[in-house]
């Protein structure tokens, strides 16, 4: 079959892609792309109702062995204050309001000076590996030997719009790719019932840029993320508009496949047909599965106020971190969480008043997210599902105006955090200067995010390519990207 | 430290050398030495067409060449290609085609009388093709081909996302240009060039819009690269849509695979440096049409001469009866209730800076002493207020004054008038502590003025009366007020004013159909006069910056690290020689506000030499037809695309187009017309396994319909369907609210339209990078924001679950079963059938429509719904089936 060209839905270049992987990604890109081709013809005209059925979202077999199963990416839209939260700074306690050359660059533009505002809450140590967390996150805290904390990530731009395509795309220019439609592209889904990538937006709305932000740029649609929702239908169109009856609709369905097939047989060169009417059975099962998974009456009372189900201030956030747990135990592949939404103090983007943003937020995170890494522990799941926690950047030491405590975006500098999944707990690494200003010591940049969490999916970050417009795009960059070794046990 | 090259870098088979000038061996100097790429053999697609004969193949009995390629291959591979289709499938397949439509029931009919023994004439084909070619719909269909590749939206993206006013003009020019048959040539020139070619016009203007599609970061972080990544935007369109050379690679270091270095990238890209970004940024530019703009003029200019006649048929003295007969205005023509102060009269009014605390302040039974009596006029500042006197100094610090004056009254008048002269920004009027106005002042010839409506009157009393004032002036400077009452108009004001202020006074005077003909006409005026106020450059000019600047390479893409200097040229494997691929250019910066290198450009882009513009489209068109290019990778015809399966076809094909004036409604014509369009699609079980995909078009390839085409087809099958170009610029059909909360605005992000103008073909929904309709993003409708080159067609549940459950679909299904109830009244059997072959195209079979007739029954016995509804839900199956949504 070599000597074919074949076409991935007619576009893009199968003998380059072919030529440029190992052994390993040969079976993954040759098990999907066959089943997509055309090449289960046979054994769809033998069997139209099983379903290899040429979903692009079926399940593939990873490069190497996963640490990973799935992956919940908890994103603190709006940038948090690393500074306020993980990233300790014993050596600015006093300095408040002091006036020190810093070379900042935030929406402001650039300054090489600024006032001071000293972070506004205590820290303590926590945990057998005595990380200092600040009082912000005392549930977290409790954590903290579960996770490894990255003070050195640095991003491409400290403006929202491209700094959040560029945690979630890897490239700060429009068009590319979100990690969750790779790690779709590259693994697909093992519950065909439900979507593979899953995004759990804010109350308030959604971050801007909307679904550019889950959007599967280049690649087909089907691998971008779908919005799911915590109450009414979870799924858009997941009820019938006029709530027409499952019985009623498994009947017009019954007709639809009757003759949808007497089509097919005379088509059935046409693996495109074959997948569309495989679509009503799992489009079918989705209906019951999805409401299914968002079902928190099931839950006991314990586990609901583990999450901060029992407190308004919690609930909304405690309630998807709990849905997110429910969704990776039902095989959904990549599950992506907003904490914030819309704009100014409605995310984490502290320019104002950042006592009152910060405790709003993390108040509102702290103790669902531990709920979550506790609950995720004990069930024995956080050992193949990795959490990641962060936002799009951090924020600069100096006050972003003459009065106030409220502090600029800061992408020289800031801190994520990863648990579970083959990641190592109770450590940290890289570091930042005196102020938190700027990454000094192992600086990071997001590929290398990017590539880790790849990389404990079982896939190979550098391998993992899609071709467009003349490059094999990766999510990594066409140079690619290492993992981070030192966090990975 | 040298990067690791990405995998591909064992397909390198360019070798780069470097030829120093002859006499400068001794000290290469870099920036003199001329870095050719050196390709191995010779690359067909560098290399200019050269028409081949077309060959005899025995068997082939077609006289269009384009079989006679076809049938050299199959026979090579002895395979016996399928038979035409059946006329049904072909018609549907050529309307979806060339129109993005079903075709009408007159035109099924139509074709079907030529057609009574399956066998299709061939010149009542070829007519066929002709007559959907000339369909208004067809630009409309094949304006998409043109959108996807040059990755049209139209807005930014990024964090507002904002708008590109204007670009949708750029949208209609390209749908007709391809209803005019725009030669293809012409259509590139205009697109890169049209404010330079000589004679440019307002339509070629427009076109240029091609240079501002791309996305724009408002708020970006490194300014200038963002700009640099714009204008190479541009070089990479130009390098994909119309040269079919991906250029991406080269940007950070010469090309991999195909022998285009670094130096070609940039020197490609130096055409487009001088472009400023105000142009990229479109929103400085108010493309206005001429003759649009001569209609406004026209239609204002007739819209007042109508007005005139209007009142001078009534009045035609122009209310002079109403308005005071002379025209200076301290005259004081009219008895005044409360003067407006100057020398003879001091008038003192009460007056405070700050609110007064008492509640009662403005009511006749007031005793505060909050106030200080003083005498207007008053000012500050250097200049006086008209009636100036002894005054009183307006506080400057304060920007609001509190005034009240009791005044008396011996009979209600029907008519007052309170005025002021001044800084009177805003104000609030109130008599007897009943607000009767807040907000701007409005001006009437010199005064400010607001007239008592006849409820306001009703505020007043016998006796003593209080007005108050509340006058503000954020102004700092020159700051003076005057205010007075009248029962009359001090001076004279237009009748439209007139109207406006007194239109009770007006309806009495000359009846209520005299004004409401009044009112339509003065609202038509106003409409005209807003459209020629929002002002701009009629034509987009002096879009480049005066000094030209210099371009160099950038170092790994980065605008930061220029490296040697570079002078607008074309790829040098793509030129006859090195020295040829540096373009003459001649630009008059004084006349056309540009340095003439794109018309350069596209001249060399446009011209018969080029050996790519004219395969790269035909390739287009091919795929259009087709389903897969010749070559399938239609935006790289280079090292790393799919490369040519019938390189003999491809470039017969790119002669025939360039010597037939770049027609391309003549290539379609002849693509439409070969017997391989024609073909069927039906599978042949051994000639799937010599070739399985269809790589040598021994059938038809059926396709998916587009999404565009899906919406269409189903406001079509509803007759809801406007095939109308709405008039506003774009529309927006009803977003489901839970699309719109994954907006950071939920709520401004999409307005929707409202009438009928929702239901206008989808080619005409706006285009907004941060959101799309969900059916269109279900169905593959792209991004846009970088070249698509060919469309996904994807099948997955969520996409099921909008065809079965949403609204959209929902509705149209259930209107769709409305229009059949009505047309077969009381017969079930025609309603059925009827509709099936609406969506589909042909009538069902006895058992398909035993099967349709089994479910009815179900629906209204087993699950208890009314006849419409059960029409409705068989609708909605007609809308799923397969056979609507695929055509053979």
């Amino acid at each position: 079959m070599n000597t074919q060209h074949h076409d991935f839905c007619g576009r893009t270049n199968r003998r380059e892609f072919l030529h440029n992987v190992g052994g390993g990604f040969t079976k993954l890109a040759l098990t999907g792309l066959l089943a997509k081709e055309g090449f289960f013809n046979e054994v769809l005209k033998a069997s139209p109702s099983t379903s290899p059925s040429g979903n692009p979202l079926a399940a593939r077999p990873p490069h190497f062995a996963p640490k990973a199963k799935s992956v919940i990416f908890l994103f603190m839209y709006g940038g948090p204050s690393h500074i306020d939260t993980f990233d300790y700074k014993p050596n600015m306690i006093g300095m408040d309001g002091k006036t020190i050359d810093v070379k900042t660059f935030g929406r402001g533009g650039k300054k090489t000076q600024g006032r001071i505002v000293e972070p506004r809450w205590k820290f303590k140590q926590y945990g057998q590996c005595g990380k200092y967390v600040s009082d912000l996150f005392p549930h977290v805290g409790e954590c903290v030997d579960d996770i490894a904390f990255i003070h050195s990530m640095q991003a491409d731009s400290p403006i929202h719009g491209s700094a959040m395509l560029m945690m979630n795309s890897g490239s700060i220019i429009s068009g590319k790719p979100s990690l969750g439609s790779w790690v779709n592209y590259g693994l697909g889904s093992s519950n065909e019932n439900l979507p593979g990538y899953v995004v759990m937006l804010d109350q308030t709305g959604g971050p801007i840029s909307g679904a550019k932000n889950w959007t599967s740029g280049f690649m087909p649609a089907s691998y971008q993320g779908t919005v799911f929702r915590s109450k009414g239908d979870p799924i858009l169109d997941l009820k019938h508009v006029n709530n027409m009856g499952q019985d009623e609709q498994y009947r017009l369905i019954k007709s639809l496949n009757h003759l949808n097939t007497t089509h097919q047989e005379k088509r059935w060169d046409n693996s495109n047909l074959a997948a569309r009417i495989s679509s009503y059975e799992l489009a079918y099962k989705m209906q019951s599965t999805a409401p299914e998974a968002i079902e928190l009456a099931q839950e006991p009372d314990h586990i609901k106020s583990l999450y901060g189900l029992d407190q308004p201030k919690t609930e909304d956030f405690g309630k998807k971190c709990l849905l997110a747990r429910r969704l990776v135990e039902r095989g959904v592949r990549f599950i992506q969480l907003y904490s914030g939404g819309a704009h100014n103090d409605d995310n984490w983007d502290a320019h104002g008043d950042l006592e009152n943003n910060h405790n709003k937020h993390a108040g509102a995170t702290d103790k669902p997210v531990a709920g979550l890494l506790k609950d995720l522990k004990q069930r024995g799941l956080l050992d193949e599902t990795l959490v990641v926690w962060g936002g799009e950047f951090g924020r600069q030491p100096t006050a972003e105006y003459a009065k106030g405590s409220g502090r600029d975006h800061n992408a020289y500098g800031f801190t994520m955090w990863m648990a579970g999944g083959g990641i190592k707990g109770g450590i940290s690494i890289g570091q930042t200067d005196e102020l938190g200003a700027s990454a000094v010591e192992r600086p990071l940049e997001v590929k290398n995010l990017h590539a880790t969490i790849l990389q404990q999916l079982g896939i190979d970050p550098n391998s993992l390519s899609f071709p467009h417009a003349g490059l094999d795009e990766k999510l990594v960059g066409v140079e690619g990207a290492k993992p981070i070794r030192e966090i990975i046990a | 430290m040298p990067h690791k090259l990405s995998s591909f870098c064992h397909l390198v088979w360019v070798a780069t050398v470097v030829f120093s000038t002859p006499f400068s061996t001794a000290e290469k100097d870099k920036s003199t030495a001329t870095k050719v790429p050196k390709v191995s053999a010779p690359y067909w697609a560098y290399q200019a067409p050269q028409r081949p004969a077309v060959p005899k193949v025995p068997g082939n009995t077609s006289a269009n060449p384009i079989d006679a390629f076809i049938a050299e291959q199959l026979r090579s591979q002895s395979i016996t290609p399928n038979a035409a289709a059946n006329p049904r499938q072909l018609i549907r397949r050529l309307s979806y085609d060339l129109t993005g439509l079903p075709p009408t029931a007159a035109q099924y009919q139509s074709f079907l009388k030529k057609t009574s023994n399956a066998e299709i004439p061939a010149a009542d084909w070829s007519q066929t093709v002709s007559e959907f070619l000339t369909s208004p719909h067809y630009g409309e269909k094949l304006a998409s081909l043109w959108l996807d590749t040059v990755r049209y939206a139209e807005t930014n993206g990024y964090e507002r996302d904002s708008v590109k006013p204007n670009i949708w003009r750029y949208r209609d020019y390209v749908i007709d240009s391809f209803n005019q048959d725009l030669p293809y040539n012409q259509f590139l020139t205009e697109q890169l060039a049209g404010d330079e070619i000589p004679n440019a016009t307002f339509r070629s203007n427009v076109a240029t819009g091609y240079l501002a599609l791309m996305l724009r970061d408002d708020e970006p972080a490194d300014p200038e690269q963002a700009h640099a990544d714009m204008i190479s935007d541009i070089a990479d369109v130009t390098g994909e849509a119309i040269l079919g050379t991906t250029m991406n690679c080269a940007k950070c270091h010469d090309h991999k695979g195909d022998p285009i270095l670094q130096s070609d990238y940039f020197a490609l890209r130096a055409f487009f440096e001088p472009i400023k970004s105000a142009k990229l940024k479109t929103s400085h530019h108010h493309w206005q049409d001429p003759a649009q703009l001569a209609q406004w003029k026209k239609d204002q200019q007739d819209t007042q001469s109508q007005i005139n006649q209007l009142w001078s048929s009534v009045d035609p003295t122009r209310l002079s009866a109403l308005s005071p007969p002379s025209s200076t205005p301290p005259a004081e023509p009219v008895s005044p209730v409360i003067p407006l102060s100057g020398n003879k009269n001091r008038e003192a009014w009460q007056l405070s800076y700050t609110q007064p605390k008492k509640l009662n302040w403005d009511l006749p039974s007031y005793q505060g002493d909050a106030f200080k009596v003083v005498a207007l006029p008053m000012h500050h500042g250097k200049k006086s207020a008209p009636y100036t006197g002894d005054s009183t100094p307006w506080d400057p610090k304060n920007n609001t004054l509190y005034l009240r004056k009791d005044f008396r009254l011996e009979s209600i008048p029907d008519r007052l008038i309170v005025y002021s002269i001044g800084n009177t920004e805003s104000w609030t009027v109130s008599i007897n502590g009943v607000q009767l106005y807040q907000g701007p002042a409005q001006k009437a010839g010199s005064h400010h003025i607001y007239p008592l409506s006849k409820a306001d009157l009703g505020n007043l009393t016998t006796g003593k009366n209080t007005l108050t004032i509340v006058v503000r002036s954020p102004k700092r400077q020159l700051k003076h007020f005057n205010a007075g009452v009248y029962q009359n108009l001090i001076e004279p004001i237009s009748p439209q004013l007139y109207a406006r202020l007194f239109p009770e006074h007006i309806k009495a005077t000359y009846g209520k159909a005299f004004y409401n003909q009044y009112l339509s006409l003065s609202q038509k005026f106003n409409t005209t006069r807003q459209s020629l106020a929002a002002k701009g450059t009629p034509y987009l000019k002096h879009d480049e910056i005066k000094n030209s600047p210099k371009s160099h390479i950038h170092g790994r893409g980065s605008v930061h690290a220029l490296g040697d200097e570079v002078f607008p040229g074309i790829p040098i494997v793509m030129a006859t020689s090195p020295d040829a691929a540096r373009l003459a250019i001649k630009g008059d910066y004084q006349k056309t506000g540009t340095h003439g290198r794109r018309l350069a450009l596209a001249r060399w882009i446009a011209s018969q030499e080029n050996p790519l513009t004219a395969r790269v489209m035909v390739n287009r068109l091919w795929q259009h037809c087709f389903g897969t290019g010749i070559v399938a990778t239609a935006n790289d015809f280079g090292k790393f695309g799919e490369g040519v399966s019938n390189q003999a076809l491809l470039d017969w094909l790119a002669c025939e187009f360039m010597e037939s004036g770049w027609s391309i409604k003549h290539m379609l014509q002849l693509m439409l017309t070969s017997e391989t369009y024609r073909r069927s699609s039906a599978p042949n079980q051994a000639t799937a396994k010599t070739d399985p995909l269809n790589h040598l078009h021994w059938k038809h390839s059926s396709r998916r319909l587009t999404a565009e085409e899906i919406r269409d087809t189903f406001l079509n099958l509803s007759s809801e369907l406007r095939l109308q170009k709405p008039s506003q610029p774009y529309i927006r059909p009803p977003m489901p609210a839970a699309v719109l909360a994954t907006s950071s605005k939920p709520k401004q992000v999409w307005p929707a339209t409202k009438g009928p103008e929702v239901n206008c073909r989808s080619v005409y929904i706006h285009v907004k990078r941060s959101i799309q309709l969900p059916l269109l993003s279900a169905f593959d409708a792209p991004a846009r924001d970088t070249s698509c080159p060919s469309r996904f067609a994807t099948t997955v549940p969520t996409q099921t679950l909008s065809m079965l459950n949403s609204k959209f679909v929902n509705d149209r299904a259930a209107l769709f079963a409305a229009n059949l109830e009505k047309q077969h009244s009381n017969d079930v059997a025609k309603q059925l059938v009827s509709g099936f072959q609406l969506a589909t195209g042909r009538p069902p079979t006895e058992g398909e429509l035993s099967e349709l007739t089994t479910l009815r029954q179900d629906l209204l016995t087993t699950h208890q719904l009314p006849p419409s509804s059960a029409l409705a839900r068989i609708c909605l199956l007609f809308l799923n089936l397969n056979e609507t949504l695929y055509l053979d």
